[in-house]
């Protein structure tokens, strides 16, 4: 017999041979279960209706990449440190204050975030300052709601966001690498964008740790650091607020740090970008794509002067 | 050479490419070889010090392979831009780190030529053009400290081994003259 007949017990069964695009389906299905087992522990799914004004309609990245390559500096400054050290930190009973020139000053807890507010998927494309990015299917509400319910007074210009403070726990925090707790700061006219959401999930599931739990702005217009994660306050404030990496580098860390790839940034081109998962390095685009729904908030402004 | 730089470059390759948890392997791949760089140049000025030197841990070795990993470092981000001469331009003459990386490398050159025999030969003073590594070295921290957005852990290591090292030198020097 020719080495190159088969026998009969090398041949694949027919049945499972016709099957076989489902197999390799289940298969994937499962890692990607048991992937998000780990990575959503004890979380529930969320209720939520899907976007389709302001969503992208581009490929998201898989929940493994959102979940791994972070910058979180509260939980350690390298790309992989949040999700490692994702259980530093707690969650449970967490509240968000809101106060300031406001005519409501209240308080948020857990329930809230998921229950008082519609929520919805929103899938943005997240560029970060480092010249990456990614497409990300948040599930959250617009910070108009909560605006509208806190009725700021006439003296309220800005919104100041505080982020947890917590250096017995938190890693990061136990250095000065930046000045804690990170706080971030909006133009009231750029928080009462419909873009301008407030994250409590993302892949249809409560978010993870190390992607800001329970409770994160998104900003998708903006470099990823002003969305800052796991809110604490939000603050209704007159004057311009400070913001931790204006406060660590004022030449490169603007307050508006709108994604601008005509602006030069001192440590990063930002004319380019490499969407994770991809090889090749991409155009970036003003505002990030989101040139439509944005660019008359900074009409007559000098962009270079307020980067 | 085999031993002290193909086969660590073969390791962090092949960890970079077929590691499915590595999203961003370019720069992965970039701050790895400058990073292992730093750590072959550290490398050579320690052994003197410690008096002992094989087949792998060699000045001359580690120093070669220091130099082609920096060689290899500025490669990947020049095709990391595409070659485009433009933007590398750019790079160069506005961005801190990218002109302190440059210097760094076109230091080494002297160094890395009169590492071979046929150079030796004909610079009598190649000793005293091999001092420039402490030039070099001070002016890849200059570069990593450019680079960092915020966390100086890692840089300030190699700071305090770059003055452990200069000062045992220093001291066996003037301990050679008394």
């Amino acid at each position: 017999m020719s080495k190159y007949c088969l026998k009969e017990n090398n041949v694949t069964d027919e049945k499972l041979f016709h099957q076989r695009r489902a197999i390799i389906k289940s298969s994937i299905a499962f890692s990607f279960l048991t992937f998000s087992n780990i990575v959503f522990p004890n979380t529930k799914s969320l209720s939520f209706s899907k976007d389709l004004q302001y969503s992208t309609n581009e490929q998201t990245n898989t929940l493994k990449q959102i979940t791994s390559y972070n910058n979180f500096y509260e939980l350690g400054s390298g790309k992989r440190d949040p999700m490692i050290n994702a259980d530093k930190l707690n969650t449970n009973n967490w509240q968000v204050t809101i106060d300031g020139e406001v005519e409501n000053k209240f308080t948020l807890d857990s329930d809230d975030f998921t229950k008082k507010f519609p929520l919805e998927e929103r899938i943005y494309r997240l560029r970060c300052v480092e010249a990456w990015s990614m497409v990300v299917p948040w599930i959250g509400f617009e910070l108009n709601h909560l605006i509208k319910l806190a009725k700021p007074t006439y003296k309220a210009k800005y919104i100041s966001f505080e982020s947890v403070y917590d250096p017995e726990n938190l890693p990061g925090q136990k250095r000065d690498v930046l000045a804690w707790p990170y706080r971030e700061g909006l133009r009231l006219d750029e928080a009462r964008n419909p873009l301008t959401i407030l994250s409590v999930g993302l892949y249809g599931r409560m978010l993870p740790n190390q992607n800001g739990s329970p409770i994160r702005l998104i900003v998708p217009w903006k470099y990823g650091f002003k969305s800052v994660k796991s809110i604490k306050r939000i603050s209704f404030v007159e004057n311009m607020p400070d913001t931790s990496w204006n406060l660590e580098a004022p030449k490169e860390y603007g307050f508006y740090s709108n994604v601008n790839p005509y602006v030069s940034h001192p440590r990063w081109s930002q004319k380019r970008e490499r969407r994770i998962g991809e090889f090749r390095k991409r155009e970036t685009l003003m505002y990030n794509g989101y040139a439509d729904n944005v660019a008359h908030l900074y009409e007559g402004m000098d962009l270079k002067q307020y980067f | 050479m085999f031993r002290t730089l193909i086969t660590p470059l073969i390791i962090l390759f092949s960890y970079a490419l077929l590691n499915d948890e590595i999203f961003n392997k370019f720069s992965f791949l970039i701050t790895a070889s400058g990073y292992l760089a730093i750590v072959y140049l550290t490398v050579v000025l320690i052994i003197p010090l410690i008096n002992f030197q094989n087949n792998i841990f060699n000045t001359k070795n580690m120093g070669v392979s220091a130099f082609y990993l920096s060689f290899l470092h500025l490669l990947l981000y020049i095709y990391d831009n595409n070659f485009e001469f433009g933007f590398l331009f750019e790079d160069l003459v506005y961005r801190n780190y990218i002109t302190s990386g440059y210097i760094a490398f076109i230091l080494f050159l002297p160094m890395y030529f009169t590492s071979f025999s046929f150079f030796k030969n004909k610079f009598s003073n190649w000793r005293k053009i091999h001092k420039i590594i402490y030039l070099i070295y001070i002016i890849t921290l200059i570069h990593i400290y450019f680079v960092i957005k915020a966390d100086y852990y890692y840089l300030f290591i190699f700071i305090m081994l770059f003055s452990i090292t200069v000062l045992v030198k220093l001291f066996t020097i003037k301990k050679k003259y008394e």
